[in-house]
């Protein structure tokens, strides 16, 4: 059996056989496929197009939310809700992100799924804080008030309020296994929150309003920010994630180098 | 334009693609971490 890796630079058997020579590139491409050689190579054009294409749905977002009609039932601030309904239902997405990953931790004890989770739980504070903010903006101009004790407002609060915890319970727990656990654990109990603000405003008399009528324009115009925010939420998500992963095998390997310093310094007899 | 309508949309945007922009700043630091153990 030949084994080839994609770090080789020719496959062991180019050119020797003209079958082959043919299969080469198509067998490269299935080992490379296999190996994430493609995706290791590509990584920084994928991210960066992912980026750019991110970039431009907003700058279309921004651009269409300004041609669209105003809808007459609202005053001039409804445009607000382009933003302010993707980034409420991108924010449920991101608590569920958390849900799955604390579940994921808890069936594999896979340290990765703590890394999404702490991610995750930043991007819904952020998305939550957003969704806050443009409401209580939309509020002042629409009812001359900032804020209400409404159910669903005050369950967003209660949302934001559990998930910034989360954030600050983290830093506390030195140990990464124990932190893992206890993050995880909470991360589901916080998720029941998610559902109380979905369905509040269906069983509950509520300001707030519950669905809008839409003319094409002003659909296509909520289409685009329903395609950019869960792009720049994915986005977020994943470079949190990964950064995450990144800075603690840099803090594993900084451990280990400075315990082998101490330990060959013991040997020689020189201070550390 | 509304003044609560720019209010909202600057804050938005200048929450969203700032923490995005401070995982890319960290993300180079973490790089250059990196190659410096490497």
């Amino acid at each position: 059996m030949h084994l080839w890796h994609p770090s080789y630079k020719e496959h062991p058997k180019s050119r020797s056989h003209w079958p082959m020579t043919v299969l080469q590139p198509v067998s490269q491409l299935k080992h490379s496929f296999k190996e994430g050689f493609v995706l290791t190579t590509h990584r920084k054009a994928l991210t960066t197009g992912y980026w750019i294409l991110t970039g431009l749905l907003f700058v279309c977002g921004l651009i269409m939310l300004v041609v669209a009609p105003a809808q007459t039932a609202f005053g001039p601030a409804q445009r607000i809700f382009y933003i302010h309904l993707p980034a409420a239902i991108c924010t449920f997405l991101a608590a569920l992100v958390l849900f799955v990953a604390s579940v994921g931790y808890l069936w594999s004890r896979s340290i990765k799924w703590d890394d999404l989770a702490s991610s995750a739980a930043k991007v819904t504070v952020l998305l939550c804080t957003v969704v806050l903010l443009t409401g209580m903006i939309w509020g002042k101009s629409e009812w001359g008030l900032w804020w209400t004790w409404s159910p669903r407002l005050t369950f967003s609060l209660v949302l934001w309020i559990l998930y910034l915890a989360y954030l600050i319970i983290r830093p506390m727990i030195q140990s990464p296994t124990r932190r893992a656990t206890i993050c995880a654990v909470y991360g589901l109990a916080a998720f029941i929150d998610v559902p109380l603000v979905y369905v509040s405003v269906k069983l509950m008399p509520d300001i707030h309003p519950s669905s809008v009528e839409l003319e094409p324009t002003m659909q296509l115009t909520l289409l685009v920010w329903f395609i950019a925010i869960p792009l720049l939420t994915a986005g977020l998500i994943a470079a949190g994630s990964s950064l995450n992963t990144q800075q603690r095998t840099l803090d594993t390997l900084a451990r280990e180098s400075n315990s082998n310093t101490d330990l060959a310094n013991t040997h020689t007899g020189e201070p550390s | 334009m509304n003044g609560y309508l720019l209010l909202g949309y600057a804050v938005s945007l200048a929450l969203l693609w700032g923490y995005a922009l401070l995982l890319f700043r960290k993300s180079r630091v973490t790089r250059s971490r990196r190659q410096q153990t490497q």
